[in-house]
């Protein structure tokens, strides 16, 4: 992901502080086309204000922010002419019908194609003289997505548009768009709260913590190597805890029921070398699921689970 | 029980401390000002009990818009109308409904009487303050209602308030038994119809906050189908056609708020031509005028700013993302602004011709020969630069002000508030003073403090706000071409000079003294560098909004 000069987007040393809090802390971030990046963390972690800052909607304190080789903030008409965004509150004018909405939006893309945006609308079955007002926030979701998709954008840019769908648009419609958009080669950067679907939709997996990228790995690399090992009891006290804290891509290790739970970040070869290093014998050994691994990273939801 | 009320209280005060506490040190803060200066300074031409009624209805009107307990216009949030947290509090709805008002009425009422009381020279019997404070309450409690969204269309809770408001007015008038028709039954009339007015408006308020909680579909809501027939409203199924972002962005911010500037110069338009057939006098005219200029230039502004009711002028997401520069969502912001200026202006000078035409001239001398002696020419002349002078005049206070605005900062909040005060204080003191002078205009304005100061050192004073002027735009100018080239101010600054130029030649044309010519000039120069002045300060604010 770092490499090529194929880069859309090329986030260097970004921070920001709101009152005395860091928000982003030397935020490194690079994507290239044709890729749906994934970004999760737990509430406050920094996943809109990164979006926000893509935007141009906040100015880089510290660091630079480039979107496809411009800065957001100096050049914001070019920028947001080859983006498609759609907020978790979709901040949809309410005194306009879909149809007014959607031909007020088609004034500022040139890429907009009717009959796309037509046929997408007809996916939602809603009608297009309806005011936005009177519309569930779920459908005011599917039109702002209508809306975000229609001009074909280079990059679409998702703050978590879920929360307001149901489980079913959420499956179907959601990632069908955005299969369409990185299938034409374009790109999505997705912040979301339900892991399964960042599992299910991602290539590239960004997490957050506290300001932090904690986490930044292609999806499939980080199921293979995120893994628990079961320890027995005598086992672990035999190597003991600390031999076991210099095992490579320690995560952590919790105490389950008479037995150990060691959890790592690591591939399968490093992994047999370090185990065979220590001659530590294994109960078992299972791949982790994304909310494990979620766990793991961000402290504050270990407290939320009582760990 | 009582605790949750007094966690309500608390949740209303607290919301609204900053605005109570402005609200109720401004009476005491400019009387303590004019017993211990002003009076000397100004009191001799000046009628400062006038200034301090009007001063006193305006804090009244804040304290009322600060009380007013309603999530108005907030794009931020889906609700709109009463705050839906409080809905969610496990209290009867007839107390949800009635603390907030009563405590806004319970303040708003004892701001009046402290001020008959303590600060006014006026001696009101107790049923004439009884009977005030009742009216605020009956008002207050009827625009919450309306608020609260007692009724949807906007044509119908103007006609709803404006009808509440002639109730009022006709009760207010029967218990002072104003044409001393028969005083017994004039009075049980008036206080009758003022309580049931104010037991109504609770009623109202009751009914609207329980029909939103329990999300009934009952609507207070009259089927206009023979005005659709008639096809009097736009047609939401035909579609603009846009030529390209920026049309679509004009068409947005048209759409959005700023029809409301000539629709409110348009309503009270009407009063104003209704008042006159019935016979008014010239003083009501002039009243119209003041409160359609007054109204205007509070209102245009924060119009354009497209957040009404809110210090927050915060420019949300749904503009920010738009693929626009940030020098093309100013102009946006300021081409609706001048649209709404234009329009407002039309009803604006329209209104005394209208009614000079509905109740025919006044019979007045001294103006009858000052006209003989005019000749037309410099008549026309005259009308003309009266007319340019004052859309400049209005266009620079309400685009400067929207230009300041829309950098959201509290700072420049307050520098609004406080120079829109200002501006409407200066204008109903210039109106009082003009009227209370004996002898023709030209008499009394040469007899005015301000023209003898402008008159002493006309040329240093002009060129001293010239300077500031131009200082404020070379400041200006560095972080203005951080966002766009100067070329594109190029269409704006010829529209201000050609309004110049044309000034310049008309005043010129006027044959004025030496003296008198050169001061208008460089006023003129003035103006329209404050006209100006929006084009270069919009961008740079929306800018600091937009990339936080």
């Amino acid at each position: 992901m770092q490499s090529a000069d194929n880069l859309i987007i090329n986030i260097q040393g970004l921070s920001r502080e709101f009152d005395k809090h860091k928000a982003l802390d030397n935020i490194d971030l690079q994507v290239e086309s044709g890729q749906v990046i994934g970004i999760v963390g737990e509430n406050g972690a920094g996943k809109t204000t990164l979006i926000k800052h893509l935007l141009g909607l906040y100015r880089a304190e510290q660091g630079s922010v480039s979107v496809f080789g411009l800065d957001p903030v100096n050049n914001p008409a070019e920028v947001l002419g080859k983006i498609g965004y759609l907020s978790e509150q979709p901040d949809l004018p309410g005194w306009m019908t879909i149809a007014q909405y959607m031909n007020y939006m088609s004034a500022f893309y040139t890429g907009w194609d009717d009959s796309y945006a037509s046929n997408l609308i007809k996916a939602t079955s809603l009608d297009i003289n309806k005011k936005i007002k009177s519309l569930s926030k779920g459908q005011q979701a599917r039109v702002g997505l209508c809306a975000a998709q229609a001009h074909k954008p280079e990059l679409l840019l998702l703050d978590e548009p879920s929360s307001g769908l149901d489980p079913l648009v959420r499956k179907e419609i959601l990632s069908a768009a955005i299969r369409t958009v990185v299938d034409d080669g374009r790109s999505v950067v997705f912040s979301s709260h339900f892991l399964d679907e960042v599992e299910r939709i991602c290539d590239h997996l960004v997490m957050f913590s506290k300001g932090k990228i904690v986490l930044s790995a292609p999806m499939s690399e980080v199921l293979e190597h995120h893994k628990i090992l079961i320890i027995g009891s005598d086992e672990f006290k035999r190597v003991g805890n600390s031999n076991i804290e210099k095992l490579p891509g320690l995560l952590r290790v919790k105490e389950k029921r008479g037995e150990y739970l060691v959890s790592l970040n690591i591939s399968d070869d490093l992994l047999l070398s370090a185990t065979d290093s220590l001659s530590l014998k294994i109960i078992d050994k299972r791949l982790m699921t994304l909310d494990e691994i979620f766990v793991c990273y961000c402290p504050e939801q270990q407290a939320v689970n009582g760990e | 029980m009582v605790l949750m009320i007094r966690a309500l209280l608390w949740e209303v005060l607290y919301k609204n401390r900053l605005g109570l506490t402005i609200g109720l040190i401004i009476v005491p803060l400019v009387w303590l000002l004019l017993e211990t200066y002003l009076e000397k300074a100004i009191g001799d031409f000046l009628p400062i009990g006038k200034v301090s009624f009007a001063i006193m209805l305006l804090s009244v009107l804040f304290l009322y818009t600060t009380f007013s307990y309603v999530d108005t216009n907030s794009k931020e949030k889906a609700n709109e109308g009463f705050p839906t947290h409080i809905l969610r509090l496990p209290l009867p709805t007839w107390v949800l409904s009635v603390v907030p008002i009563l405590l806004g009425t319970v303040v708003v009422a004892s701001f009046i009487l402290m001020w008959i009381n303590v600060f006014s020279d006026f001696e009101l019997s107790w049923l004439m303050q009884f009977t005030i404070c009742s009216v605020a309450g009956a008002f207050i409690s009827w625009s919450q209602a309306i608020n609260w969204g007692l009724n949807t269309p906007m044509i119908q809770k103007v006609v709803l308030l404006l009808s509440v408001i002639a109730g009022l007015v006709f009760s207010v008038l029967a218990i002072f038994d104003i044409d001393e028709s028969s005083s017994a039954y004039s009075k049980l009339y008036g206080s009758l119809g003022l309580v049931l007015l104010l037991l109504s408006g609770y009623f109202f308020c009751f009914i609207t906050l329980l029909r939103t909680r329990r999300s009934d579909n009952f609507q207070f809501r009259l089927e206009l189908s023979f005005l659709n027939r008639l096809r009097l409203f736009p047609n939401n199924t035909k579609l603009a056609n846009f030529s390209n972002g920026l049309s679509a962005q004009y068409w947005y911010e048209w759409k959005s708020l700023a029809y409301v500037i000539p629709l409110t110069i348009g309503l009270i338009s009407i009063v104003e031509i209704v008042a006159s057939m019935f016979g008014a006098e010239r003083k009501i005219i002039l009243m119209g005028v003041m409160m359609m200029t007054t109204v205007f230039l509070m209102s245009a502004h924060f119009m354009a700013c497209n957040k009404l009711g809110s210090e927050k002028f915060n420019i949300l997401p749904h503009c920010a993302t738009r693929p626009l520069s940030d020098f093309d969502l100013a102009i946006s912001k300021l081409n609706m602004l001048a649209l709404g200026v234009v329009i407002a202006y039309l009803f604006f000078i329209s209104v005394p011709v209208l009614s000079i035409y509905i109740i025919g001239l006044p019979e007045t001398t001294a103006s009858s020969n000052a006209i003989e002696n005019i000749s037309l020419a410099k008549m026309i002349s005259t009308l003309i630069l009266a007319l340019i002078v004052f859309l400049a005049i209005f266009w620079a206070a309400s685009a400067n002000g929207c230009a300041i605005l829309l950098r959201d900062s509290k700072l420049m909040f307050i520098l609004n508030i406080t120079g829109f005060m200002g501006l409407g204080v200066l204008f109903l003191g210039s109106i009082i003073y003009f009227k209370g002078q004996p002898g023709d205009f030209e008499t009394v304005l040469k007899a005015s403090p301000a023209y003898q100061l402008v008159s002493e050192n006309p040329h240093l004073l002009s060129l001293i706000v010239t300077g500031a002027i131009l200082l404020l735009i070379a400041f200006l100018l560095p972080p203005f071409r951080r966002i766009a080239s100067l070329s594109q101010l190029r269409t704006y600054g010829l529209i201000c000079a050609t309004g110049l130029v044309i000034s310049l030649v008309l005043v010129w044309s006027l044959e004025l003294p030496t003296k008198a010519s050169a001061f208008a000039s460089y006023s003129l120069v003035n103006l329209f560098l404050l006209c100006f002045l929006p084009f270069l300060v919009a961008p740079i604010s929306v800018a600091k909004n937009r990339h936080r």
